[in-house]
Formats: structure tokens, C-alpha cells, sequence
């Protein structure tokens, strides 16, 4: 996620519902992130393991997802052969924001948390100006 | 009616939530759409099958979708009944899940108002093809 890229960021978002993945997909569009909808765990895994290397900058991850939440699709990511398994920053979406999400989140792989309803200039920045220094 | 008036009316955050979307357009956009979301059907329906498991996951649900429209009032109802079955068990209270019942009809048949009122279609409002009913 250089400043120089001259490419938009590009995140892939999974959530389950519909409403509130169109939604969050506008709300990042207003802030020049272009992204990609995943509807579970499994097909966000599916898509982040079939992308080309730097097709995305970050995953938004829903974490109350059928077939397999948000948690498992974390590991099953940093666990894949991807070439991005370890260093693409995934950002665990809730609807709470207790230490124990916090926790919940880290253990499981993520580098970040945000919780619902999103504060897009928040996470504008996390996606833009990177996690490191962000999230800790 | 306007998108603010139907805000204020349903006690909802209006000011919130135009500052999170950079102002009204994707406001009328979204919550325009939410009688379109199935959640709190599907949510009925495993109350009342006594599927606690998916009730929980379907009101947590609605908790997300309800806290990002800023529905104050079904946003909050939701979170506590999130908070009493995140356990796996049963709900505890009937009053609970009464409570989110409550103010889940009382959003709709504000938003369903300014629907009408303003005489919005949903198939205008929508990205087609890129909704995914659930």
C-alpha cells in the first residue's frame, strides 16, 4: 500500500449481509477504495487464494459469517500458500468492540479490529496510511 | 417528508449517520432499502422454532445492519438480545425479544412512510444485480 502506487487500494470485503456489504462498499467508494464482496468466510478464502499477487491491499472481515466465520477465514488464509498469506492486513469487522474482540481478533491472525457501525475515516486511514502504527 | 423527519421521527441518528456517509445521498439510498433485507424475517422464524443458535447469529445480524443505518432504538434492542443468547442457551426473556419486535416495526413503518411519501421505488434505488437477497 505505497502513497506512490498510483492504483486505488483495494480491499476485499466479506460480509454476509447484503444490505451492509453494498453499503460499506459505497461508503468506501466516497473515500476513492475500490473493493470486492465475499458473502461467507469460504468464499472470501476462495477469492483471496485465487487472486494474482497485490490484487488486494486488505480484507475486511465480518466475523459472524455462516459456513465459516470470520475467525476461521483468517487462519485458513495466514495458513495458504499465497504469497500475501502472512502480510495481507486483515481487519476483523463487529458489532461490538470489547478488549475481547480485540483479543479474539489478534489471536486468530488479523492486525486489526473495527467495529460497527464503521467509522469509514477511520478505516480509510487504516487501509491507506497502513496498519502498523494504526491498530496498536 | 424528509429522509431527516423520518430519522427524528423514529428517534434514529440522523447527524450520525450524515457524517459517516459524507451526507444524505447514500442515507436515502440505504435505508430505502432496509424493508428489502430478510434478516428479521428469517430471525421470527428461528425464534420461533426455538433456534436459539441461528436466532443468535440472525440478531446479531440485524444488530450490524440496524447500527449501520444508525436506528438507534433497534440497534440498541438487538444488542441486548445479541448479549443473551451469545451463550448458545435460550432467551431468557421474552420481554427481549418483544423489545426488538417493537422496534423493528416501529423503523419500518417509519421508513415505509417516507417510501411512499416520497414515492421511492426500490428497483430505482438499487445497484441491480449486485443485491443479494439473503
Amino acid at each position: 500500500m505505497s502513497e506512490t502506487d498510483d492504483r486505488r487500494v483495494k480491499v476485499l470485503v466479506a460480509e454476509d449481509n447484503g444490505l451492509s456489504g453494498e453499503l460499506l462498499q459505497a461508503v468506501l467508494e466516497t473515500k476513492g477504495i475500490e473493493s470486492e464482496l465475499a458473502f461467507d468466510g469460504r468464499e472470501a478464502v476462495s477469492k483471496f487464494q485465487a487472486s494474482e499477487p497485490d490484487t488486494y491491499d486488505a480484507i475486511l472481515m465480518d466475523v459472524e459469517m455462516p459456513l465459516m466465520d470470520g475467525y476461521e477465514a483468517a487462519r485458513t488464509i495466514r495458513a495458504s500458500k499465497h504469497v500475501q498469506s502472512g502480510s495481507i492486513p486483515i481487519i476483523a469487522m463487529t458489532a461490538n468492540d470489547g478488549i475481547e474482540d480485540i483479543q479474539a481478533a489478534r489471536a486468530n491472525g488479523m492486525d486489526g479490529h473495527i467495529a460497527k457501525p464503521i467509522d469509514v475515516d477511520r478505516l480509510a486511514k487504516l487501509l491507506t496510511r497502513g496498519l502498523e502504527n494504526e491498530t496498536k | 417528508m424528509t429522509i431527516k423527519q423520518c430519522y427524528d421521527k423514529m428517534g434514529a441518528d440522523y447527524k450520525g449517520i450524515c457524517e459517516r456517509f459524507g451526507g444524505e445521498m447514500l442515507v436515502v439510498k440505504f435505508a430505502t432499502r432496509f424493508p428489502e433485507d430478510t434478516t428479521y424475517d428469517r430471525l421470527c422464524k428461528a425464534v420461533d422454532e426455538a433456534d436459539w443458535r441461528m436466532a443468535f447469529r440472525l440478531v446479531h445480524t440485524l444488530k450490524g445492519v440496524a447500527a449501520n443505518l444508525s436506528l438507534t432504538h433497534l440497534t440498541q434492542a438487538a444488542s441486548v438480545m445479541t448479549d443473551d443468547l451469545r451463550d448458545g442457551g435460550a432467551l431468557t426473556n421474552e420481554a427481549i425479544w418483544e423489545s426488538v419486535q417493537t422496534c423493528y416495526e416501529e423503523a419500518l413503518s417509519c421508513i415505509r412512510e417516507y417510501i411512499e411519501m416520497e414515492n421511492i421505488h426500490a428497483k430505482d434505488n438499487s445497484d441491480s444485480g449486485r443485491y443479494r437477497p439473503e
